[in-house]
């Protein structure tokens, strides 16, 4: 095979550069292997960064625990305490949904308490909105519906899949 | 060039001793868990003090580990970029912690097969490296290792998020599992676009192992999930076996197919690949890669009896320029790196 890149060598390396979304695969020589790897590639973003730029609109918010405004999130990609997560909540959630398919956690929780399984947070759950609905508290019983319906939602696309 | 590295740099890590599971196709696995403080911003968003005291505070405690105490402790700040570089091709430490050290700090056990990352792009990182294909064995270890820390912090945690990370791609169990594989049977039979797409539909990320992972060289890939929230520890584990061993199986079946096809060609890119690595006197990088892992697939293939699956393995990291510049104890020029490549090369391969 001939090098992909000038077209006259034998290939003998198989190249292939990765940026994100997109991979370039080729065959090239070991001269013109040797010339791109002077060439440092872009950065590579992560699949969530780009959610992020997308999905935060022009809402203005500041965060009180840090100072991290919308523009500082779309633009580092990074929240900047914890409380972030409750300022920038609605904001979040969608990006979160869209990009882990969950949006609420299940699994090992701090202080050595039960970890929670996905049985068990729907057990829960679902005790709660029993409660709720019995105590009238309707906007929390519809939160409360909304966790639900998301952890026994659809399928995860992992499940049956072949890699 | 003394520095805080040197009994660090000349150590191989315990998990590339190729005893694992599945050695002929994946190097070792490694889970990481990502931690924070409660009540201090994350660290890009720390003001100094802040980075100084959570830095001397979690150092202290993680050295006072069981499984940490008695190894190594680094304070990047106090390195030269160099040496910083040595973690990178150690694949201990990423960009994060090393762009910015000051008040960052790696804890690892003695072995490597335990590290604490501090003040990186979260407060803290704990990995756990297990050799060959062992998700369970991985996972079980960072927990372990977070279960020693609890107590000696408050996590940053929200009943609704889990643990709460800087990037929201980490955020819940804040686990990232990820396996270092070589693929060059899938390289070879031009199936590898297929399989890494298939992959990343699966939510699993795809990088090279060499410099900023950017670019695959050798056909060794590092293969991580992407998604953290939502799933407990374990279900990521068995999520991961899953999917990453179908790749495996497939790497072996491109294996078989190009060895059924080709036999005599495939032995003499191993042998050429040894010859080169037993005697050239000079080796770039690039050939270097390429040799060791056309030497790997024939050992893979039982097409040859040597080298240890530890020897390849080591190479992988030990051939890199840091290694090279720290262990000569100046800067190299391109040939001179290329001789101190080879001479090195040879030491492992040429022996009787
Ligand atoms: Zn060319
Ligand atoms: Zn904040």
């Amino acid at each position: 095979m001939k090098c992909h890149r000038c077209g006259l060598r034998e290939a003998s390396v198989h190249w292939l550069e990765m940026n994100g979304e997109q991979r370039r695969s080729m065959w090239l020589c070991a001269d013109c292997a040797a010339t791109r790897e002077q060439t440092p590639a872009t950065p590579a973003a992560e699949p969530l960064v780009s959610f992020l730029g997308q999905g935060l609109g022009g809402a203005k918010a500041e965060c009180p625990g840090c100072g991290t405004t919308l523009e500082d999130l779309r633009r580092d990609n990074r929240l900047g305490c914890a409380q972030c997560y409750t300022t920038f909540r609605s904001t979040l959630l969608p990006l979160l949904a869209r990009f882990h398919r969950h949006i609420s956690h299940v699994g090992k929780v701090p202080g050595g308490g039960q970890p929670t399984t996905r049985l068990a947070e729907i057990t829960r759950l679902r005790l709660g909105l029993t409660k709720a609905v019995a105590a009238e508290d309707f906007e929390r019983a519809a939160s409360l519906r909304d966790r639900l319906r998301e952890l026994e939602g659809p399928a995860r696309p992992g499940e049956g899949g072949q890699a | 060039m003394s520095g805080p590295l040197d009994g660090l740099a000349g150590r191989d890590a315990a998990w590339l001793d190729g005893a694992g599971p599945e050695a002929d196709v994946v190097l070792a696995t490694r889970a990481r868990l990502a931690r924070n403080l409660a009540g201090f911003p994350f660290p890009h968003r720390a003001p100094e003090a802040a980075l100084a005291t959570i830095g001397i505070d979690l150092a202290r405690r993680l050295r006072a580990l069981p499984a940490l105490a008695g190894g190594f402790h680094v304070d990047l700040g106090a390195c030269e970029p160099r040496s910083r570089q040595v973690l990178r091709e150690k694949m201990l430490a990423g960009d994060d912690l090393l762009a910015a050290p000051e008040h960052r700090f790696a804890v690892a056990s003695d072995d490597l097969s335990a590290v604490a990352l501090v003040n990186g792009e979260d407060h803290l990182r704990l990995c756990a490296w297990a050799p060959g294909f062992d998700p369970a064995a991985a996972v079980g270890a960072a927990l372990r290792l977070d279960d020693d820390m609890a107590g000696g912090y408050e996590p940053a945690f929200s009943q609704e998020q889990g643990y709460l990370t800087a990037s929201p791609g980490n955020v819940g169990t804040g686990l990232r599992l990820s396996a270092v594989l070589h693929l060059p049977g899938l390289v070879m039979a031009d199936e590898i676009d297929k399989v890494l797409n298939a992959l990343r539909q699966l939510e699993f990320g795809v990088r090279g192992l060499a410099g900023e992972g950017r670019t695959v060289r050798g056909a060794m890939f590092r293969i991580g999930n992407l998604t953290t929230l939502g799933r407990d520890e374990q279900e990521i584990a068995a999520d991961f076996a899953l999917h990453v061993g179908k790749v495996i199986l497939h790497e072996r079946a491109a294996r078989e197919v190009l060895l059924a096809r080709d036999r005599r060609g495939l032995e003499d890119l191993a042998c050429r690949g040894c010859a080169a690595l037993a005697h050239a006197r000079l080796m770039t990088t690039q050939e270097t890669w390429d040799c060791l892992s056309h030497a790997r697939l024939g050992r893979g293939l039982d097409l040859l009896p040597t080298p240890d699956w530890a020897v390849l393995n080591r190479l992988l990291v030990r051939h890199q320029g840091a290694h090279l510049e720290l262990a000569a104890g100046r800067r190299l020029d391109g040939r001179e790196r290329s001789a101190a490549r080879s001479d090195l090369l040879r030491a492992y391969f040429a022996s009787p």
